[in-house]
């Protein structure tokens, strides 16, 4: 029988079935070729006019593939598995033209086909999350004339504290009898200078070097041959005196004049005892629990700092405004035990692109710096 | 990551995030909640987030988060074995978009996500894996069933018509 206008259909539901034999399907194909408004009714013919209430889908199926012609590797069992290789991107190329092959012998698959591949979902673009600006992050930014006048301020205030830290001497209180305290450096103070002879207040009482920077004091002197105040003791100034008032905290004399002595010279004497010995003595102050151990925990670091670290081999970049920050971060965090950091982001070159204050993964603020 | 790279980070994933979670759960304000977190968790941890790992973070982070609202709801909604073959013709379907949401609503759980990492975002076998916590055979086995349901869905619609 050859294909002709008349018994097309009947060819065309044999191909549907898959019942042609491949010379009637190339028969066919040459026919399409030279008849192409035929070409839609074949494809009609390969969806099955059957309806559903009449036979299943797997009745239909079953029918339409009666006679399934497998290649070396898909066969009915595995063709499921190929086509969704197929569309999951897995097939090779010569995989695929496999199928492509086994797909062209039982074209009733390209049905199957075609629904896998309607199976990939296409992105929607129209589903879009509308609160992008509520979960970015924003930049604390300082208005700039702000800026320029914290960070000097910061940096001051920085430079105060490192320097406080660094530079404070330890206090050195003299404690014990006053025959322990004699045993220690003398006292260089330049006292005025008193005419000789001036016997001093307090006959045998003992010099008393106390470590103290010496502290010139200017006084009137003395004419020569002015008359002590009292028999033995010591002159004015001298450790001696000086150190029955610091031991003694004795309060200042009321020397009544003599005839001897001038009221004007009696008030210089006293003033002398208010204002200046208590300059050069000042009263140890009870300190507060909390500041011995403050004051301790300062000493104890500067001294570890002192040990670890040789602080002559500080460069000059040591000081630059980002290093001095994060020692004030540092001291900032040891005495709030909180746990502050100061990120510095740099280039290549070493400038400093941005930086954030951070705690516990927190940003408490940060800056991009402009390129100017 | 620097503040600006985590802002980055919304505007090139966010909408992807949300879009997975909100074809799998169906609730946009939950939707968005569960993005919500997943970026607060990121950011929480920015130091160990690079920029390069933060989408498979955040779908990470947005797939646990959803797993537990969707325990925590009591969704249920299963397809029990294979196709609903008594599911009739609808007629307000509009296009295959429309029959194809309907059938990954029909899905397992576990299927519809891996189904929607895979086509939404491309994502390889082994980078599902890591976001579901499933090794990578596992995937393929419930990327098999979902595409063999969604086309057997998609054929039953098409007897129906």
């Amino acid at each position: 029988m050859k294909i002709d206008r008349n018994n097309y259909e009947q060819y065309f539901l044999d191909h549907a079935e898959g019942n042609l034999s491949p010379e009637m399907e190339k028969e066919l194909a040459d026919f399409l070729v030279s008849n192409p408004d035929l070409k839609c009714q074949l494809e009609e013919f390969e969806i099955s006019p059957i309806p559903i209430e009449v036979i299943g889908n797997d009745n239909l199926k079953s029918r339409l593939r009666k006679s399934i012609r497998p290649t070396a590797h898909i066969g009915e069992k595995n063709i499921d598995d190929w086509m969704i290789g197929s569309i999951e991107g897995m097939l090779d190329a010569e995989a695929q033209r496999e199928l492509a092959e086994f797909i062209r012998m039982n074209p009733a698959y390209n049905y199957d086909l075609e629904k896998y591949r309607s199976t990939k979902f296409p992105v929607d673009l129209s589903i879009r999350f509308a609160n992008k600006e509520g979960l970015k992050k924003k930049v604390v930014a300082f208005p700039k004339r702000t800026l320029y006048w914290l960070l000097p301020a910061a940096a001051a205030v920085i430079l105060i504290f490192i320097g406080i830290r660094l530079l404070r001497e330890p206090e050195v209180v003299p404690t014990g009898t006053p025959s322990q305290i004699a045993g220690t450096p003398s006292l260089p103070i330049e006292t005025p200078s008193l005419p000789h002879g001036t016997p001093s207040r307090h006959e045998g009482t003992p010099s008393l070097p106390i470590e103290t920077p010496s502290i010139p004091i200017e006084t009137p002197s003395l004419p020569p041959g002015t008359p002590s105040r009292h028999e033995g003791t010591p002159a004015l100034g001298t450790p001696a005196r000086l150190a029955s008032f610091r031991l003694t905290s004795v309060e200042p004399e009321i020397i009544a004049p003599t005839s001897e002595i001038t009221k004007s010279e009696t008030d210089f004497y006293t003033m002398q005892s208010y204002d200046v010995l208590p300059f050069i003595f000042p009263e140890e102050k009870e300190k507060s629990l909390i500041a011995k151990v403050f004051s301790n925990m300062v000493n104890r670091t500067r001294d570890e700092i002192k040990q670890q670290t040789n602080l002559d081999e500080l460069d000059k970049t040591d000081f630059s405004l980002w290093n001095l920050a994060k020692a004030g971060v540092n001291g900032f965090n040891s005495i709030s035990d909180r746990d502050l950091e100061l990120y510095v982001h740099r280039d290549a070159e070493g400038n400093v692109k941005s930086y954030a204050l951070i705690e516990d993964d927190r940003l408490l603020m940060g800056k991009t710096l402009d390129k100017n | 990551m620097t503040v600006s790279e985590y802002n980055q980070c919304v505007d090139l994933h966010s909408d992807g995030v949300y879009r997975f979670i909100l074809k799998n759960i169906k609730d946009a304000d939950a939707a968005m909640d569960i993005v919500q977190d997943a970026f607060e968790k990121m950011w929480m941890r920015f130091r160990e987030v690079s920029p390069e790992s933060a989408k498979s973070y955040l779908f990470t982070t947005a797939y646990h988060r959803m797993i537990d609202y969707s325990r925590k709801e009591g969704r249920k909604e299963r397809f029990p074995s294979g196709i609903d073959r008594t599911l009739s013709y609808s007629p307000q379907y509009s296009d295959l978009k429309d029959i194809l949401d309907e059938a990954l609503d029909k899905l397992p759980e576990i299927q519809k996500s891996v189904i929607l990492l895979r086509d939404y975002e491309g994502y390889s076998y082994e980078e599902i894996g890591r976001i579901t916590g499933l090794n990578e055979s596992q995937v393929k086995v419930y990327i098999f069933r979902a595409r063999t349901s969604l086309k057997e869905y998609l054929v039953s619609i098409d007897n129906l018509v």
